[in-house]
């Protein structure tokens, strides 16, 4: 029982020991310097390196705002859509699995294997712009070596209508949606979002299983409403292309305005192009010329200087001013009406037959810097202030650098240049009792803040001389709506050449507004270059003017102001050419069947 | 080892296990809490997808060219326009004809 074990009873020397223990203990010694200068100096690396095996960052795309009208019907709105790329070295297919891709992806399935056979390349697209369902249609395959990137398309359900106020967004950098042209582009602050970001912890089978830090919620971008009315923006951009395709005209533009807001109802523009469509780089095309584009405004000018003339007290409404043979000679110009009948005429008959020998003779009575001043005043040669991208202010020279001619000319809108929106804004003052009021593009409280301009009194006596131009032995005949007063004034301007010097080329225009005796709505209508016969602002824009207007009226229900039998000849409405649908990728209703 | 220490171990081995349990849980809800926020965003694509059909379908150019074309309407001329009520003018054209067709 006690016996040793025979191991035991082995004398060995003591010195063999403790070399196995010394060595034990400087494996040890290794160990723990080995684990502290891990856990120190490689401490960074290993853990990234850690972290890319189970942590994951996702980007939690922001969406830009939408852009809508007044009553929230949408003009703008991005939608997600998802590139399908593949790296062609890591793409393994199965057979008949080429062809339920092509099919998914909906490509030609030789281009698709051209693609994925060429394996020089490791990154290609294999389609752009899918929608969400059928990215989910590729997913399903379960095809290795694809990639998904998800991205937003900004869809324009208007299309052309409204091309040129909303504008475009395009791709900047590694944002996708940046406001490029137009509203867009204005407010490209507040319609941007911020994109989020979260890190997830993956298990071993992919899933995102918990967040390794907290979550950085995207900002969204803000809807941004507008003053529009779609409805109206409608009507407008249709009469407007009738307008100019039947005059032949090179272009045109309308602006409509609450006349107790300043809010901007409709702004069209002809020729338009679809913001929908990839072909939008030719700004002949792009550009919102009711406000970025000058024109001489011609006789739509007049009732700022009769409404001058009557302020500054030199004549009554009733006042006879001799205007001679209809000719007025400073040095070598000759000024001339077009339709000479009466020697001697009131202001009224002057606005009415458009006589630029009376209002020239109005403004002599005034001193160049007076007149200067109330130009200013009516906002001529002052932006607009809308906020819209490009706006410009107009051309008033300094009163000092006036020859004496250029008081004449100006009196009857030559010599200054002004854009249609600021010409609309000009009318607000005879529209609302004498006050200048800012306009505006998007809609937002607030009672806007009035300069009073002239006197009560004397806009509505130019109302009155205004509304007597769409009344029989006006210019303007054609601007008269059915059970309504309307009141406005013509213009017709010859284009400067390119050379200097006036051609054979004219803008033609109206400006009003209706109902004349509580005044709702100012329109401004101009058209660019009619060259199918007819030129003057009565014939070729005045009849645009009619028909938004009158449209206008019913469509909101404003209450008839004239009792007066109708006596318009009113022609049959014209059949517009169907208007081209917008080129949205839409998914139809129709496919999914009733229920 | 005394009773303390066995029930003291059975406690540990309880509470590793609730550990254990609870961690799964809040795994699998957080995975689902994930399949919902996906849900959200796909519905979220979908009333977006179907707002932008909804304006297409119901934007002014379709609906005048529908109305012209499949159904044949066309613009009343002025002079067949006829207000009702407020101008007094207008009146006997507010009024229904009598014996109307039904």
């Amino acid at each position: 029982m006690n016996t040793p074990h025979p191991a035991l009873a082995l004398r060995l020397k003591p010195w063999r020991a403790h070399v196995i223990l010394g060595l034990f203990g400087l494996a040890v010694v290794g160990l723990v310097a080995r684990a502290a200068w891990l856990a120190s100096v490689q401490n960074d690396f290993l853990q990234a390196q850690a972290d890319r095996r189970v942590q994951t960052a996702l980007a939690i795309p922001a969406h830009r705002g939408r852009i809508v009208d007044r009553r929230g019907g949408p003009l703008a709105i991005s939608m997600p859509t998802v590139s399908v790329t593949a790296n062609p070295r890591h793409v393994k297919l199965k057979p008949g699995q080429l062809e339920r891709l092509a099919n998914a992806l909906d490509v030609p399935a030789p281009r698709l294997q051209a693609q994925l056979d060429d394996t020089r390349q490791g990154f290609v697209y294999l389609r752009q712009r899918l929608g969400e369902a059928e990215a989910d249609r590729v997913r399903a395959l379960g095809i290795a070596g694809l990639g998904f990137e998800t991205d937003f398309r900004r869809h324009y359900p208007a299309g052309q209508e409204t091309g040129h106020l909303v504008g475009f967004t395009g791709r900047e950098g590694n944002r996708s949606d940046v406001g490029r042209a137009g509203i867009e582009r204005a407010f490209d602050r507040e319609l941007g979002g911020i994109d989020g970001q979260r890190v997830g912890l993956r298990n071993s089978r992919g899933q995102i299983v918990d967040d390794a830090r907290s979550v950085l919620p995207p900002q969204h971008g803000r809807d941004l409403a507008l003053a529009i009315d779609r409805d109206l923006q409608y009507i407008a951009f249709r009469e407007l292309r009738e307008a100019v395709v039947r005059n032949k005209a090179r272009g045109g533009g309308v602006v409509m305005l609450d006349a107790r807001t300043g809010e901007v109802l409709a702004m069209a523009n002809y020729p338009a192009y679809d913001p929908n469509s990839d072909e939008r780089a030719d700004p002949e095309r792009t550009r919102n010329r009711t406000v970025v584009d000058l024109y001489e405004p011609g006789s739509t000018m007049k009732p700022f200087t009769a409404a001058m003339a009557l302020e500054e007290g030199v004549v009554e409404p009733d006042s006879k001013i001799d205007t001679g043979d209809g000719t007025f000679r400073i040095g070598k110009h000759t000024i001339k009406d077009t339709h000479h009948t009466t020697r001697f005429m009131t202001v009224t008959d002057i606005i009415r037959q458009s006589s630029n020998v009376g209002s020239l003779k109005m403004a002599l009575q005034v001193q160049p810097a007076r007149h200067w001043e109330y130009l200013h005043r009516f906002g001529f040669g002052v932006a607009p202030g809308s906020g819209f991208p490009g706006e410009v202010a107009g051309m008033v020279r300094p009163w000092k650098a006036w020859k004496p001619v250029d008081q004449v000319v100006m009196s009857y809108g030559n010599g200054v240049a002004v854009s249609l929106l600021q010409m609309a804004r000009a009318y607000l003052v005879f529209a609302r009792d004498g006050d200048l009021i800012p306009v505006r593009l998007t809609r937002d409280a607030g009672e806007p803040q009035g300069e009073r301009v002239i006197s009560s009194e004397t806009a509505r006596q130019v109302r009155a001389m205004l509304e007597s131009v769409t009344q029989k032995g006006g210019t303007a005949t054609a601007a008269a709506v059915a059970g309504y007063r309307t009141a406005g004034k013509t213009g017709t301007a010859r284009k400067i050449r390119e050379g200097g010097g006036y051609g054979r080329n004219y803008i033609a225009s109206f400006v009003g507004f209706a109902p004349a005796s509580a005044p709702r709505y100012v329109l401004a209508v101009m058209v660019d270059d009619p060259q199918a016969g007819a030129i003057f602002g009565g014939q070729v824009a005045a009849p645009v003017f009619s028909r938004v207007m009158g449209e206008a009226l019913r469509l909101h229900g404003v209450p008839r102001d004239d009792t007066a039998p109708v006596w318009v000849e009113n022609q049959p409405w014209p059949v517009p050419e169907p208007a081209a649908p917008p080129k949205t990728v839409v998914r139809m209703a129709a496919q999914d069947p009733p229920r | 080892m005394s009773v303390l220490h066995i029930w003291l171990l059975l406690a540990l081995l309880g509470s590793a296990i609730a550990v254990v349990m609870t961690q799964h849980e809040a795994r699998s809800l957080y995975i689902r809490l994930h399949e919902m926020q996906e849900q959200t965003r796909k519905l979220e694509v979908e009333h977006t997808e179907l707002q932008l059909a909804q304006s297409t379908l119901s934007a002014n150019a379709r609906v005048e060219s529908v109305a012209r074309e499949r159904l044949g309407m066309v613009f009343p001329a002025g002079t067949q326009v006829h207000p009702l009520g407020a101008a007094g003018a207008d009146a006997k054209a507010a009024a229904p004809a009598a014996g109307g067709a039904p």
